[in-house]
Order: structure tokens, then C-alpha cells, then sequence
């Protein structure tokens, strides 16, 4: 009869299952040690400072708990008679022959039962064989990976000292930052926005560095007159009335204002003259304002500028009048025109309009400085 | 009777344990002669041996010239059973095949009718294209198979044992024909289907049996008492409760509302296995026990008859027919999903 060694095959499955259920259990403890670790670490860093101690505590207790249940739940025979039916080649035989020993004895025929018991045994070296050779992959390396690397991240995070509330309490507490709201910033981390405005204000300081630099090339462009403008800018001078020739003079010239990049948007930026032309900063970089938006601005200055201009500011505008081929004035004014047609010329230089030596070398070394520049 | 009521309990039947070695054997040689003879049907082959050793009827589809009537000579020959033919018709009728009674005229004036015996009373029955013959002729058959006997003018005449029936039908041309109601299908064991061989197959067929008929010279391996014996002893391997659930299970698979099948399987069906299909699976799976040299039941043997018990038991919904699902895949589906279950 082969009744001992069935058993001792069912002994050894029952080993091999147990020692699989144990391996489950340490896996599945490992697993959950991973995600309680990463769980002490979000309440750490979200909520409230959690011991060390105690997540240790609970993970032993885990462990615990899977490892006793484990050992707790022996394989019974039925199910190592199962298990060997399915894995070693059993044929369904070892769980019959189990039934078999605990029904009556007039159940089954005798002859099959012999003959069951026959093929059983010449079965078992086989089946021990396979069971020998049975390789069961244990599959730890990833729950101990983990593990180990929720470990070492709970470690460092749970060292940490806890900062997470007073941040909180500091950002409840403090009102809105402010300019020149220096004590909260000193202990906060700079934001991106904070960032964000931090290289905007460099940017513009920067700017404004060049900017006397291009006031100066707009005045010099302004007192040069018309003529420096269309050596430098061509495209300016497309953009510029044509009546403002060679040798035209500095106030009443618009072409220093149709050459200056900023503004050159129309009229009333002819009106504006060589004024605006060194005078307004270039904003077309600047962060957080909009093209439209500085044309609005540039257009409500010129507009500004214009209401306030003198009297012989607003003659260049019907000078512009006179060279309209069709243009037919009114009597009324054609009476008037003599005198306006004598303001629309070039007033003529006067000592205090005119440069002093000093400061034209000091313009045209200047200007030849800039011209080596570029 | 009940083919259920008629198997004995196992204790009924003592069998000395060298009766399992000569059934086995005997069932290995009967496989492997009819392998040489029918070539390229292996599984065929076994399933119409199981059929016959676990007392059931075998519905067989196929199409003409696959070597259905060539196999159920070849089985006679070698298992040494008086067979007969019927070829069925529409104009058969019942006493055509179950038999009648002729009037006798004796020499001294007295005259009798006496009851002479149809071809339902051979022990191996091929009947071919059974779905021909009109439903009477198809009840009165169908009822001979089921309770084994024929009543005709009140008077009871059992069939022979071992009785078995190998009906054919074809799966085309059905015109004019009377398909089997899905009760008289019930009382086949199997419903195989003889697919077409395979080009080794056809080119060995010629070796075998091009100028003669192979079951002409079949020698006989065994007879009737063989037969009954080893069909005794079928009934005596051994049944595990594991195999019992697992043939509960596949039966409660198949039905529209059971359990164990998925759901996506369960909706196409509109009726499932019968409590009989359980009984012939366990018959069946007894025999192939015993062919694999076993005692005892396996799963597998379970699982190796379950189509041919099941294939046709179960009704698919007109839906999923239309939809071009049919019951092989269905079953082979609710097969696999309950084999992976074990």
C-alpha cells in the first residue's frame, strides 16, 4: 500500500504551501509597511507631525497580525490532495483516494479502489520528482524595494522638524504682502510670481539705465534735425511728411518725432515733434502692458501734449493744409492766410536756439560714439 | 427506463482488478485499429468508442464521404455486432424500422401473424440521414433508443444489449428534411462532427483503403459479452467529489441564468444542458478514464467529452444567431472559463 508515502507527499505539499502562504504574507506585510510609511509621511508633511515610534509601532503590529494568520491557517490535507491533483500530475487520484479512506468500506468496488491505490503509487515518484524540482519565484524584490525606499524616505521626512503647520499658521496670520513688506519675504520662500516680478523690476531698472542714453539720441536726433533721422532710419523717413526737407529747422521739424520708433503712429505724433521723440522710455518690453494698451497711452499723451502745445506748435498742422493740391480755403481765411502761411515757415535761428560750439563738438563726438557702437 | 436508473451502483458489480487491465487494453486496441482503419479521425474515433462503452447513441454530422458508414462497419466488425442500415426517407415509416407483423399462412391451413423484427433490433444501428424521415418515423426510432424496447400490438419486444444507434445527418441540403426536435436530440449521448482530413491524413487514406474496404477484413477483438463487461465496469470507476462538483458546475454554466459562466457567455443562450447531459457526461468521462488506464475520474476527462455532451443541448437566442455566433464557440468559451476555474 502506498498510504505512507502519500502522506509523506501530502507532509511535503503541505510544507511547500505553507511556506508559500508565509511568503505571501511577508509580501503582502511589506507592501502595507510601504504605503503606512508613505502615509506617515503625506500626515507629516500635510497635517501634523507624526512620531517616529509610532509608525514603527503600527508596522510592527502589521507584521504581526499577517505573519500569525499565516501560521494560524495550516493547509489541510484536502487541500494539499487539491494542490497535488493540480500541480503534480495527481489526476484528481490523491483527493479520491482521500475520500476513499474516510467513506464506508462497502462505497466503492473493491477491484477500483485496489486499482487506484496501485495507480497512485506508481504516481508518487513522479510526483515527488515535480514537487522536487518545483521552483516557487518568492516575487520579494519589489515589495522590499519598496519598502526599503519608502523607508529611507520616511526617515529622512519624519527627521525633519515640523514646519508644515507654522507655514500654515504664517500664512493664515500674515495679511496680503505689500511693497516694502520685507519681514514675511525674508522668511518665506520666493514664489514665481514673486520671481516673475523680481526680474520685471531688474528688467526696467536696466531700461532705465538706457534710457537718458536714448533720450539723448532723441534730442540729438531732434536738434540734428531731419536730416540725422533719415540717415539712421530710413524707414522712418517713408513714415515722415515729406515737407520737412534738407535743411529744415529744429522746432518746427516733425521728423524727429516720426523717426523715433516708440511713436511713430500718425499724426499726432507729428504734432508732438522732436518733444517726444527723446522723451518717452521704450515700453514695448516691458511686462504686463499690452501694445494696445501703449498706443492708448502714447496716443492720450501726444493728445495731452497737443491741447497743451503753443500757439505756433499748432500752425505745423495747417501748414500740412497747404500742401494739399486740392485744398480750397475759405475766403475768410484766404485773407487770414498771409500772416498763418508767414508762421508756417522755419522761424529762423536765433542765438539761443542755436548750439554752442562746445555743444555741437560735444553732439557730433557723441555721435560718432554711438555710431561706433552700432 | 431511465439510462440513469439502468446504470448499477458500484458496489453492485465486483470487478477483480485485472478486469481494468483487459478493459484498458482492450479499449487501447480497439482505438488503435480503428485509427489504421479510419485514418486522420483519431478523436472521432475515441469519442464513438466511449459512446458505445458508456451505452449511449451518437448523433454524427458530416458531409458525404467523410467515412461516417465506413466507421460504423469497422466498429461492428471489430467489437463483433450484428449491425444494420437504415436509410431514411420521407416516405420511411415506423414499421419500416422498428418491424411489423406479416401474416403467416402455415401448410395445414391455420395461419398467424407473426412479428418480424425491424433494423432497430441489430445492436449497432446505422442510421443514415436521420433528418430525412418524418417525425413519426423519427419518434418511433427515437423512442426504441430510449427505452431500448419495441410495443407493437401490445406486445413488448426489448432491443439487444449492448444497443447503440449512430445516427447521420447532413449539415447541407437540408430542403425537404425534418430537423430533430431539441427533445430527441437530448437522447444522443454525443453529437460529433467529422471535419475533413488533414492532407497527411487523405494521402495515407489511399494507402489504406483505396481497392478494398478495410472493415471487410477487420478481425474481431472482441464480442458482445466484451462489450457489456467493460460497459459494467465503466460504472464502477470512481467518482470524486472534486469531479462531481466539476460536472455540476459545467452544467449550471450552460444555463441562461446559472452561475460560473461570465455574463457575456450566459446572454446568448436561451436553454441549457439538461440534467441527462449530466449523467452522460459522468458516463463518459468514466469511459475515458478507464481508456487513459485510470480508476478514478479526472477533471480532464470531464472536460475531453463536454463539447460532444453539450454541443447539442444548448440553444443559442435568435439574436446572437443572427449576430453569427454560434454554439462551438460558446461552449468552447463556458469550457475554457470553467477549466481555468478548477
Amino acid at each position: 500500500m502506498a498510504t505512507h508515502e502519500v502522506h509523506e507527499l501530502l507532509g511535503m505539499v503541505r510544507s511547500c504551501l505553507w511556506r508559500a502562504r508565509f511568503i505571501a504574507a511577508i509580501r503582502k506585510a511589506m507592501w502595507a509597511s510601504a504605503a503606512l510609511m508613505l502615509l506617515a509621511v503625506a500626515v507629516h508633511m500635510a497635517a501634523r507631525r507624526v512620531p517616529i515610534e509610532a509608525v514603527l509601532l503600527l508596522m510592527s503590529g502589521l507584521w504581526a497580525v499577517l505573519v500569525l494568520r499565516a501560521a494560524w491557517h495550516r493547509p489541510t490535507v484536502a487541500g494539499c490532495a487539491l494542490w497535488a491533483d493540480r500541480h503534480l500530475g495527481g489526476a484528481s487520484a490523491f483527493t479520491t483516494v482521500l475520500e476513499l479512506r474516510g467513506a464506508a468500506p462497502g462505497h466503492a468496488s473493491e477491484s477500483a479502489r485496489q486499482w487506484l491505490e496501485n495507480w497512485v503509487a506508481a504516481r508518487l515518484p513522479e510526483s515527488l520528482r515535480l514537487l522536487a524540482e518545483r521552483k516557487e519565484s518568492m516575487r520579494l524584490s519589489r515589495p522590499l524595494l519598496s519598502m526599503l525606499v519608502c523607508a529611507a524616505l520616511a526617515t529622512v521626512v519624519l527627521a525633519l522638524p515640523d514646519t508644515a503647520p507654522v507655514s500654515r499658521q504664517q500664512a493664515l496670520a500674515l495679511p496680503p504682502s505689500g511693497i516694502g513688506d520685507t519681514s514675511a519675504s525674508a522668511t518665506q520662500a520666493p514664489t514665481p510670481d514673486k520671481l516673475v516680478g523680481e526680474i520685471a523690476s531688474a528688467l526696467r531698472s536696466a531700461q532705465s539705465h538706457d534710457a537718458p542714453e536714448r533720450r539723448d539720441t532723441g534730442h540729438a536726433n531732434a536738434t540734428q534735425g531731419g536730416k540725422a533721422a533719415v540717415d539712421k532710419d530710413p524707414a522712418a523717413t517713408q513714415s515722415a511728411p515729406r515737407p520737412t526737407g534738407e535743411g529744415v529747422g529744429v522746432a518746427a521739424s516733425p521728423s524727429g518725432s516720426a523717426a523715433e520708433p516708440a511713436l511713430a503712429s500718425g499724426s499726432a505724433q507729428a504734432a508732438g515733434g522732436g518733444r517726444i521723440a527723446g522723451d518717452g522710455r521704450d515700453e514695448r518690453s516691458a511686462p504686463g502692458m499690452s501694445r494696445a494698451l501703449q498706443g492708448t497711452i502714447a496716443v492720450t499723451r501726444s493728445a495731452a501734449r497737443t491741447a497743451s502745445a503753443p500757439a505756433e506748435m499748432q500752425a505745423d498742422m495747417t501748414q500740412l493744409a497747404t500742401y494739399r493740391d486740392d485744398f480750397a480755403p475759405p475766403v475768410a481765411a484766404v485773407a487770414h492766410s498771409s500772416s498763418e502761411v508767414a508762421a508756417a515757415t522755419p522761424p529762423p535761428a536765433t542765438e539761443s536756439t542755436r548750439l554752442t560750439p562746445t555743444e555741437a563738438s560735444y553732439v557730433q563726438a557723441w555721435m560718432k560714439a554711438s555710431a561706433r557702437r552700432r | 427506463m431511465d439510462e440513469g436508473k439502468r446504470a448499477t451502483p458500484m458496489t453492485a458489480d465486483p470487478a477483480g482488478e485485472g478486469d481494468f487491465a483487459d478493459a484498458h487494453r482492450r479499449l487501447q486496441d480497439l482505438r488503435e485499429r480503428l485509427d489504421h482503419i479510419i485514418v486522420g479521425q483519431d478523436e472521432l474515433v475515441t469519442h464513438l468508442i466511449t459512446a458505445v462503452f458508456a451505452a449511449g447513441h451518437v448523433l454524427i454530422e458530416g458531409l458525404p464521404g467523410l467515412g461516417k458508414t465506413q466507421l460504423a462497419k469497422a466498429l461492428a466488425a471489430a467489437l463483433g455486432l450484428q449491425w444494420a442500415r437504415v436509410q431514411c426517407t420521407p416516405d420511411l415509416l415506423p414499421a419500416d424500422v422498428t418491424g411489423a407483423e406479416i401474416y403467416l399462412s402455415a401448410s395445414g391451413g391455420a395461419s398467424s401473424f407473426e412479428f418480424r423484427p425491424g433494423p432497430v433490433f441489430a445492436q449497432l444501428v446505422l442510421v443514415d440521414e436521420i433528418n430525412r424521415a418524418t417525425p413519426r418515423t423519427q419518434a418511433a426510432l427515437l423512442e426504441a433508443m430510449q427505452e431500448r424496447q419495441v410495443t407493437h400490438a401490445g406486445t413488448t419486444h426489448p432491443l439487444p444489449s449492448p444497443f447503440c444507434v449512430l445516427a447521420t445527418q447532413n449539415p447541407i441540403e437540408l430542403e425537404g428534411t425534418y430537423p430533430l426536435p431539441e427533445a430527441q436530440l437530448d437522447r444522443f449521448m454525443f453529437k460529433l462532427t467529422v471535419p475533413f482530413p488533414a492532407r497527411e491524413s487523405l494521402r495515407k487514406m489511399l494507402d489504406v483503403s483505396l481497392d478494398a474496404e478495410p472493415a471487410d477484413t477487420l478481425q474481431r477483438l472482441a464480442g458482445p459479452a466484451d462489450v457489456l463487461r467493460i460497459t459494467r465496469l465503466c460504472r464502477t470507476v470512481l467518482l470524486g467529489e472534486r469531479c462531481k462538483e466539476a460536472a455540476v458546475d459545467l452544467v449550471v454554466a450552460t444555463q441562461p441564468n446559472g452561475t460560473g459562466a461570465n455574463v457575456d457567455d450566459r446572454r446568448h443562450i436561451r436553454y441549457g444542458a439538461s440534467p441527462r447531459a449530466l449523467q452522460a457526461l459522468v458516463r463518459a468521462a468514466r469511459v475515458r478514464a478507464l481508456m487513459a488506464g485510470r480508476a478514478h475520474v479526472d477533471v480532464d476527462d470531464l472536460g475531453a467529452v463536454a463539447l460532444p455532451v453539450l454541443r447539442h443541448r444548448v440553444l443559442l437566442r435568435l439574436e446572437s444567431e443572427l449576430d453569427g455566433l454560434d454554439v462551438e464557440s460558446t461552449l468552447a468559451s463556458i469550457i475554457g472559463a470553467w477549466r481555468r476555474r478548477l
